[in-house]
């Protein structure tokens, strides 16, 4: 057998992964490459998923791979230089002109659910007022989103934004005399959130329980005093290069100020311990390192990639896989986000197409995401080629927006199970956690509005931001072709038969086609067969 | 609603064996609690996200207790002149005063409507300062951990990580008659909350406006009516996904309370009481509007959840405390005036809970996570005009101190919640239902209270509840199965 049929062969055998260009291969479905975008984007419309279909999944990775970065700050940046006004809502203006216009739409996808890991939130007004600060934020992560899990880490943690967020800005050394101590806020988080969580796990993800059966932890508070230590010292890189009252500058890394930082031998985990004498900086770094190669990292990380990105319930099987990405890309090299994403996105647990009697499969869409997916499948766009949309009122509506978590633990916790059959089947449905009687309700009204008429009320009429539903009003007149051209473009072929005929029976008593379109959409995306990403 | 109403409900609620067993401990719980005056109890819940900085909210103001407190305390200590004195009914040698922005909570507390129960949190066992060094006492899960001692203090279970609180324990198994299955008598207004998720009942969510109805639903328009129709198909199709299924039972749900409850409250007459322009204090008027709706909601038990968020001062405790206070002050305060206003003072009680108190000592304008912390307790019902539980000793390195001032509680949030429960009516008996770890703290047969800040007052007296006789075996052993 040549080398070239032997992969032909392994790939046919591992079910989903067809050779790109291989003659007389259809590469994949187009309903395969719905859902696939559907997890590696936050929406594709028509061209996408049928030019997606033709190249195959592996080689769609790794064209995006090599797509320029859509960076917010530059919007920003522009605004300022024209002496414009900048807040939050500015800020968020960027994030839709990228998430719409971008080049990299697996980097944005990416970027946002980092942003869910690393959170930080512009509900502190340390955040919120600070734009081009929190823009610069989110383009760290952006410019990470491909590279490695370490520099992450490292960026985040040295970022004024984060800095102020958890508050080892500014931090303090010790002092004896007035009974001061270093601020444990960021020591904390960064272990229990950021890189290995509470307790010890298994190479899958799994709970690793000691002789008693009980959770292991992986750190005690003298461990967090201990790190509490490594981040004193971190500052504003400020030109005066005054630890206290130097100038603000929020879109370059804290510098270290050792004269601020304390001094003396650190403890960290696993046995290891920074020396006395060396510059905070070294400790700092150190204490990533530290962090980086703690086991737990790659199944925790793992997990909340897989929860973001496909399935709230992974086997420990396929965290365990991923894991071993993390753990090594092939090359030898620790934390390599290609690698993890590609094992996150091409796993045949995530590839497999659904099959009705997994019913606990996938994740339900994230509530804002909804409006996000809507936007992109539809082309939203206004006359000027740009996206002001505020989403003032999304927090209570969908009770969630990019970058405005009410607290370090993101919007829904990963753990998170609601009453009733998820709980008892012993499923976690961390999305759920934000749908409540107010927001189920609430954010249904919000996408019906948004399909109706716009989804920025924008004075100006050319700035007005409105789906291009023309594909589907021009075919209207049919109801099932309609129906079949959403159920590909929105929930990737698998809305049931049922579902279908009540879909029918409704808009075939609507007459006006644009009437019909647009109805059709509003109760697709309020359904609940679509709000399940399966 | 009347004993045969009740009934009727019941017997159609009464579906599955949970439902079952339900109906017959409410029956137990409406026999035994046939008191005179209205058979009407709320717990109000205002949750302190982050870790209140409580030592600040209460300070020993004595002269050697307050300098005690300013050595400990550093950059984050008030001025002693600043302080709002409250004499406490029960003395204990020391003085004490109120955060300066409090000063609705100083008067409350001087009318007897406002008590503080000191030093209180989560515990598997009593537990002393050698034995947490030695490591011979069982400790919370994920001590100074945010997200888990919300969940301790929700769920009084520290020892495991669960997603049932123990007002969902309660509603779970006192769940009473309501009109309508979609509104729980768990009601939040800050959204998913563990506290009020039980296993079979969870939480409805409203606003401070109120429930939110879909646009157009139910409506007569040609429109509206099509709309409706087709909301209603979809939401009927038989899903087999889990996931599809509580997403369209959530939102059935939700549309369908919507029609009762925005009825209900729209048939109160408007207060007279005046709240403030703030979120909390908007909150605090709907859940006025929510009591005073009961009888139309056929409420009997009511919880309410409110959070209110921003507490993780690791940096700029005084200035944060000095503009969050008194918003909380004000909330509460316009809320007792209202439960005056509707003649209901004396069955609603509303308790303060948190993540965490927090050290003692300052990280530079800042305090970090540790455990004991100070907490409220408001209502007509309330022995107020006291201090309950032990206040500490506050200086550095005292028997409770496990370092930077991160106190060891002296009363457990079991002790606290048993009081709070047995007031509600769950029945001495029971309570372990409720809070199962109480036999560590509380044994219910020795007829004292679990703290002391609640009276029997017009509410069926602790005496009563304990004179009820415990469910049979096999019904008991059912309830047990619902543990979790």
């Amino acid at each position: 057998m040549t080398r070239r049929g032997a992969i032909v062969r392994t790939c046919l055998l591992a079910g989903a992964i067809a050779l790109p260009g291989a003659p007389g291969f259809a590469a994949t479905t187009p309903a395969e490459a719905s859902r696939f975008l559907s997890q590696a984007t936050l929406g594709a419309d028509w061209e996408e998923i049928h030019r997606t279909a033709g190249i195959g999944l592996p080689a769609w990775l790794d064209e995006q791979f090599e797509r320029p970065v859509g960076l917010q700050q530059p919007d920003l940046d522009r605004r300022a230089q024209m002496g414009l006004e900048l807040d939050s809502e500015h800020r968020r203006w960027s994030w839709w002109q990228q998430v719409m216009a971008g080049p990299d739409p697996l980097r944005q996808r990416v970027a946002l659910a980092l942003s869910e890991i690393f959170v930080v939130s512009d509900n502190q007004d340390a955040v919120g007022t600070n734009s081009r600060g929190a823009a610069n934020y989110y383009d760290t992560l952006l410019g990470n989103a491909f590279g490695n899990y370490r520099d992450i880490l490292h960026d985040v943690s040295l970022h004024p934004i984060m800095g102020a967020y958890l508050s080892h800005l500014r931090n303090e050394k010790s002092d004896p005399r007035v009974g001061r101590f270093p601020d444990e806020n960021y020591a904390r988080e960064i272990m229990q959130l950021f890189s290995i969580g509470l307790f010890r796990l298994r190479p899958d993800g799994t709970l690793l329980p000691d002789g008693a059966g009980r959770p292991i932890p992986t750190y005690d508070n003298d461990d967090i005093t201990e790190l509490a230590k490594v981040f004193t010292g971190l500052s504003f890189a400020s030109p005066d290069g005054d630890f206290y009252e130097g100038v603000e500058v929020w879109t370059e890394p804290m510098r270290m100020y050792d004269a601020h930082h304390e001094p003396g031998v650190k403890h960290l985990l696993l046995g290891k311990y920074l020396p006395a004498g060396q510059t905070g900086m070294a400790d700092v770094d150190a204490a990533i390192d530290n962090l980086v190669r703690h086991p737990n990292v790659g199944p925790f990380f793992a997990r909340r990639l897989i929860q973001r990105l496909v399935t709230s319930n992974p086997t420990p099987r396929y965290v365990q896989r991923v894991a071993a990405a993390f753990a090594d890309d092939g090359r030898g090299v620790r934390g390599d986000m290609k690698a993890v994403l590609r094992a996150v996105l091409l796993d045949p647990e995530a590839r497999r197409a659904p099959v009705g009697s997994e019913t606990g499969r996938g994740m339900l869409r994230e509530s804002f995401l909804r409006r996000v997916h809507l936007a992109r499948a539809f082309d939203a766009a206004n006359q000027a080629s740009s996206y002001p949309i505020g989403d003032g009122g999304a927090p209570v509506d969908f009770g969630q927006r990019p970058l405005s978590s009410p607290t370090v633990f993101n919007f829904f916790l990963p753990d998170y199970q609601p009453t009733g059959e998820i709980a008892d089947a012993g499923l976690f449905a961390p999305e759920f956690q934000i749908v409540t009687a107010v927001t189920a309700i609430t954010s249904a009204n919000e996408l019906r509005s948004q399909v109706q008429g716009v989804m920025n009320g924008d004075p100006v009429e050319a700035l007005e931001v409105r789906l291009d539903l023309h594909d589907e009003i021009a075919m209207a007149a049919d109801v099932r072709a309609l129906i079949d051209r959403l159920d590909l473009l929105l929930m990737a072929d698998t809305m049931s038969a049922p579902m279908k005929e009540v879909l029918v029976r409704i808009l075939e008593r609507v007459s006006d086609p644009e009437a019909r379109a647009k109805l059709a959409i509003q109760l697709i995306s309020i359904s609940p067969e679509y709000s399940v990403l399966k | 609603m009347n004993r045969r109403k009740f009934l009727g409900q019941a017997s159609c609620a009464a579906v599955g064996t949970t439902a079952l067993v339900n109906t017959l401990l409410n029956m137990r719980m409406f026999n035994a609690l046939a008191a005179p005056g209205e058979d009407y109890r709320a717990l109000v819940c205002l949750f302190f996200s982050g870790g209140i900085d409580s030592f600040n909210l209460l300070v020993p103001s004595g002269t050697s207790e307050y300098q005690e407190y300013a050595a400990v305390r550093g950059d984050l200590a008030l001025p002693q002149d600043v302080l709002l004195p409250i004499t406490p009914a029960t003395p204990d040698g020391r003085t004490y005063g109120l955060h300066p922005g409090v000063a609705g909570l100083q008067s409350l507390f001087g009318q007897g409507r406002l008590a503080v129960v000191a030093n209180l949190g989560t515990l598997v066992e009593p537990t002393n300062l050698a034995q947490f060094r030695n490591g011979s006492v069982r400790l919370p899960v994920g001590l100074f951990s945010h997200s888990d001692q919300q969940m301790s203090w929700q769920t009084s279970i520290p020892d495991q990580r669960s997603a049932i609180g123990w007002a969902g324990r309660m509603a779970d198994i006192i769940q009473t008659g309501n009109c309508d299955d979609n509104i729980s008598m768990n009601i939040s207004l800050s959204g998913s909350n563990v506290w009020q998720t039980g296993r079979v009942t969870s939480h409805y969510t409203i606003t401070e406006n109120g429930s939110q109805g879909l646009w157009d639903y139910g409506g007569t328009s040609e429109g509206a009516i099509l709309r409706t129709e087709a909301v209603d198909s979809l939401l009927a199709l038989q899903y087999q996904h889990l996931f599809e299924r509580t997403f369209a039972a959530k939102m059935r749900g939700a549309i369908d309370a919507h029609l009762d409850f925005s009825a209900a409250i729209a048939g109160v007459p408007p207060l007279t009481t005046v709240f403030s322009d703030t979120h909390l204090s908007r909150q605090f008027r709907m859940i006025a509007l929510t009591i005073a709706a009961r009888q139309a909601l056929c409420m009997k038990r009511q919880t309410f959840f409110v959070e209110v968020g921003g507490w993780d001062h690791h940096d700029e405790v005084l200035l944060n405390q000095a503009a969050m206070l008194p918003v909380v002050s004000a909330a509460l305060s316009e809320f007792q005036t209202a439960l005056v206003e509707l003649d209901v003072a004396d069955l609603v009680t509303t308790f303060t809970a948190s993540d965490f108190g927090r050290t003692l000592s300052s990280n530079g304008r800042g305090s970090d996570h540790a455990w004991g912390g100070n907490h409220l307790v408001m209502g007509g019902a309330v022995a107020g005009g006291d201090l309950y539980g032990n206040f500490p000793s506050l200086f550095a390195g005292n028997n409770l101190d496990t370092g930077r001032g991160r106190l060891i509680p002296t009363t457990s949030v079991d002790e606290y919640f048993a009081e709070l429960a047995l007031w509600f009516g769950v029945p001495a008996a029971d309570l372990d239902l409720i809070l199962p770890n109480i036999g560590r703290f509380y044994s219910a047969g020795t007829g004292a209270a679990p703290v002391g800040f609640l009276n029997g007052g017009p509410v069926p007296s602790r005496q009563a509840n304990r004179k009820l006789t415990a469910p049979p075996r096999g019904r008991r052993r059912q309830l047990e199965r619902m543990r979790p």
